[in-house]
């Protein structure tokens, strides 16, 4: 049972796929045949569709077959894809799942093509490193991101309550306690989210992981960060659990849009998902504050090529064109995230729509506030700074576990999580 | 039974059915709502009416809704005429016919409804895989006619298994073979199961998100609860309400489906004329 | 080595545990409230009434909508902190808890969910009422029986074999539900892993965590235990279902 283990899934469906490979006299560049898969919504569908008209007027010959759907189901698909050895060959990807398909070699080093073939010359240097996993170039970056605080602020106006341009952690507690009333809290509870215990961590000299991939942070971090939380859901400015609870991570659920919460934890590119969920006045704002920077810029998404791929050289050619060539990442607009190539921004930001302005505008603000890129994260990162603090979290906001316990508890799953 | 009684049963009945309908109506209120009134405003009574998320849905895709429906049909049809023809004689032989190993090989055919389909996807993903069916719409229909459906061949061995097994010697005493009184005396009687599993699986079909999902790949060959969630990103935007509509226009087959045919077990069968 | 993934699951793993438990109490109170419901909808749905195919397509229609956005959009109306039931209970003076969202409730609302979706069982039940020969309610009437004696004297036995079916694979279905809780939990198994069901824990290991090893060890624990209470199913099935073969 444990040679097909956690580790072992997608290294057999890389391996499948090399072998189907050797037996194949592939390899040319030209009349093959590409299979491209995103995930997203019915604009994103659309503009995807011209951007690959646009390339293949540019490289005829080469046949583009698109597996489109929406976020629900992407990943099962792209997992039992991967392990029967038949993954597509351009592969629109997710932070948090990038290291598990890098690290079981699943994916194409694309370090060879830069410069020769992949034109990554107008990114900045962190933003080209955010596709790197152990110093290898997996990942191409699709779009650029960083957290945002949602502000619903024709609530804060009820509240006859000023946000203002920055503040502390301690200051944004008590600007939540002014914000609470009359069945709508300040903020949501942020303690479960994973990006406001990095940026809190980071802001004090603090980070997730260490280089080589150990926990960088104690049991008194995120003592102090509980702690924190507790006070602010006892004093009614942050949602109670049970609130909390029915938020469930999608947009449309969030206690912004629901009217629940005055201020959600998000990321920037989710701006205009929820402006176009409510007819309140939805604002972006950056995290609070600290001693060092606590924010950085993350990808939205990234491009990255399978390794079983039988037309690589086309393959690295199509994530090219969708990130440099100006008439084929044109026709993709600014819905994906802020383009991280700076001639494409140039020629896309004039044509956005105004909340996509405003995450240019926000994006640009935070230019010389945010930090580096933290280090590459382990396996399991995402399942312990996503599922195993929300459910830890939960378990004290019911009164399941105590601070200590829920603390003594975390580190107890992230030495089985982490590998 | 005194009127008033029949009237109080119908009432109650006709409660019932009005609870149970809510959703629906919901969903048919949402689909006529702008995306911003949606979640932001659930109730049942929409504030502002908008039509033109149906024409939006119908073709937001790029290719029409009509090929989606003409895919989910096709498939849900074949799967239909598969599992009424295959699972009947799977459970015909099991019921009646006497066989070696036929207690063990009616425990591993129950066992095979016991797995959830999440840890057997990735093994059949393969097999068909080296079979070239991915992309087609075979791994969804061709299964069907082997009698893979458990649930159907345990159903119906139970609705043979209650009638009288002397219609079937009475029918041997007059010449006829196992085949023969499969096709002249079980599948008559059985229409009531017959019945209840083309409904169960034309609906279970159409419904299957997951396993068209793994299978088909090109939105030529996208089915409808595939192109649903196409609508969906819970990453980011959604079109909610195109979704919404297009999901309302999606239960008109099913619905409909399901009111031609239950009909059909309703209308009864006599086992009387047989039963001498 | 092989046997690490079994260590794991009894040893060191408390989400294992708790999965078990919820996945047990759905069991235990769903299928026999969702399976005594089918069956007294069918028997009401049975007699001939006025548009009886309406009632029943009325009646259907929540099992048709199986895990659509509808449905979770719909339970938190009605158990949520400013739910119906909530505003019903106002009226006597009770404030009720967010009852979806709260770990102790939680899993009510799902077995409610389930008993709700009770299409299915009332459509087979409806199907075995059909193919109970209409002399034998003509012989017990003649023998002076009642609604209610024939009830249990000609529909209960003659029904025996449908019931029987419905039982396992209501339990079956039990043991392996996945939709309600996904699309209720937003496939988190929350709050505080109350609604981790087992097979949404097995599709969290293997598919959100990639350990697939341990997810199929995780399923084949599941076989064993779902195949057992068949199999004791099968054993009492000889004392009370009544074949006519």
């Amino acid at each position: 049972m444990s040679t097909l283990s956690r580790r072992g899934f997608l290294q057999v469906g890389a391996a499948a796929a090399t072998l189907a490979l050797t037996g194949c006299a592939g390899g040319g560049s030209s009349g093959a045949s590409l299979q491209f898969a995103w995930w997203g919504s019915t604009a994103r569908h659309t503009a995807t569709q011209k951007a690959i008209d646009a390339f293949k007027k540019k490289k005829p010959g080469v046949q583009i077959k698109t597996q489109f759907s929406g976020w629900d189901g992407y990943w099962e698909k792209l997992a039992t894809q991967t392990a029967g050895g038949n993954a597509p060959d351009v592969i629109q990807m997710d932070y948090s799942y990038l290291g598990e398909y890098a690290r079981r070699g699943s994916l194409l080093d694309l370090g060879p093509y830069v410069g020769k073939g992949l034109d990554l010359s107008g990114f900045e240097p962190d933003v080209v490193n955010a596709g790197k996993i152990n110093g290898r170039q997996y990942a191409v970056n699709f779009g650029i991101n960083s957290m945002a605080l949602i502000v619903n602020k024709s609530l804060a106006a009820e509240r006859g309550v000023e946000i203002p341009g920055t503040f502390t952690w301690p200051e944004y507690g008590e600007l939540a306690k002014k914000l609470a009333g009359k069945g709508v809290f300040g903020t949501e509870d942020g303690a479960q989210d994973g990006g406001a215990l990095e940026n809190w961590l980071l802001e004090r000299g603090k980070m997730f992981f260490t280089p080589d991939g150990k926990l960088a942070y104690d049991e008194n971090d995120l003592k102090e960060w509980f702690t924190f939380w507790d006070g602010l859901r006892k004093a009614g400015a942050a949602t109670p659990p049970e609130v909390q609870a029915t938020a469930l991570g999608d947009v449309q659920n969030s206690l912004v849009a629901t009217r629940k919460a005055v201020m959600d934890f998000a990321w920037s590119n989710q701006l205009t998902a929820y402006m176009s969920l409510t007819k309140d006045e939805i604002g972006i704002h950056t995290f609070p504050t600290g001693d060092k920077p606590g924010q950085y810029y993350k990808p939205s998404m990234l491009l990255t090529v399978s390794a079983g791929s039988k037309a690589k050289d086309d393959a690295v050619a199509l994530v090219n064109a969708l990130v440099s060539d100006v008439d084929v990442a044109a026709q993709l607009g600014s819905e994906r995230g802020i383009p991280p190539a700076a001639a494409i921004r140039t020629a896309l930001r004039p044509k956005a729509s105004p909340s996509e302005q405003l995450v240019y505008g926000y994006i640009d603000s935070i230019k010389d506030k945010i930090g580096p890129l933290p280090p590459p994260q382990p396996l399991g990162a995402g399942e312990l700074h996503n599922k195993v603090l929300m459910n830890i979290n939960q378990q004290i906001g019911f009164g399941k576990l105590t601070i200590d316990q829920g603390v003594s508890r975390f580190f107890e799953e992230a030495g089985r999580v982490l590998k | 039974m005194p009127t008033s009684r029949r009237w109080a049963v119908h009432l109650l009945v006709v409660v019932g059915a009005l609870v149970m309908l809510y959703p629906l109506f919901w969903l048919i209120s949402a689909s006529f709502k702008p995306n911003d009134e949606i979640f932001a405003d659930p109730g049942l009574v929409p504030e502002t009416v908008v039509a033109d998320n149906y024409a939006t849905g119908w073709t937001a895709l790029g290719v029409p809704f009509s090929g989606f429906f003409a895919n989910s049909f096709l498939i849900a049809g074949a799967a239909v005429i598969g599992n009424v023809m295959s699972c009947s004689m799977a459970a015909y032989a099991f019921a009646r016919l006497s066989f070696r190993f036929r207690k063990l090989w009616f425990a591993i055919m129950m066992m095979s409804i016991m797995l959830p389909i999440h840890v057997l996807i990735v093994p059949q993903y393969t097999l068909f895989k080296y079979l070239g069916w991915i992309d087609t719409f075979l791994p969804l229909i061709v299964p069907k006619f082997l009698a893979v459906d458990g649930f159907f061949i345990f159903l119906m061995v139970q609705f043979i298994r209650s009638l009288p097994r002397e219609l079937d010697d009475a029918a041997r005493i007059d010449g006829c073979g196992p085949i023969l009184v499969y096709w002249q005396i079980i599948l008559p009687l059985s229409r009531p199961a017959l019945i209840t599993t083309a409904i169960f699986t034309f609906i279970w079909t159409w419904d299957d998100f997951f396993s068209q999902l793994v299978y088909l790949s090109d939105v030529s060959t996208y089915t409808v609860p595939l192109a649903l969630r196409a609508f969906l990103d819970s990453s980011g935007g959604s079109s909610w309400g195109p979704m919404l509509a297009m999901a309302v226009l999606s239960l008109v087959p099913i619905l409909g489906f399901f009111l031609i045919f239950q009909r059909r077990i309703t209308e009864g069968i006599s086992t009387t004329g047989l039963k001498g | 080595m092989g046997l690490d993934n079994y260590a794991r699951m009894l040893t060191d793993d408390p989400h294992f545990v708790n999965a078990v438990r919820v996945t047990l109490i759905y069991v235990v109170f769903s299928v026999p409230l969702s399976g005594a419901f089918a069956l007294l909808v069918a028997v009401l749905l049975n007699r001939p009434m006025r548009g009886t195919g309406v009632y029943r397509a009325a009646y259907y229609l929540p099992s048709l909508l199986g895990g659509s956005v509808a449905v979770a959009i719909l339970w938190r109306q009605i158990f949520g902190a400013d739910g119906l039931i909530n505003d019903g209970l106002r009226h006597f003076g009770i404030v009720g808890p967010s009852w979806i969202s709260t770990p102790q409730y939680a899993i009510y609302t799902l077995i409610v969910l389930h008993v709700w979706q009770f299409g299915s069982p009332m459509l087979i039940f409806l199907a075995g009422l059909k193919q109970i020969p209409a002399e034998l309610y003509d012989a017990a009437a003649v023998d002076g029986a009642g609604r209610v004696r024939a009830f249990f004297r000609v529909t209960l036995p003659m029904l025996s074999p449908i019931i029987f079916f419905n039982l396992v694979l209501q339990t079956v279905n039990a043991f392996k539900a996945f939709t309600p809780a996904f699309i209720i939990s937003g496939g988190t198994g929350g709050p505080a892993d109350s609604t981790l069901f087992y097979t949404l824990f097995i599709y969290q290991e293997g598919f959100g965590n990639f350990r697939m090893g341990y997810a199929s060890a995780l399923a084949w624990v599941l076989l064993l235990v779902t195949a057992a209470f068949t199999g004791l199913a099968f054993r009492s099935a000889r004392y009370w279902v009544h074949y006519a073969d």
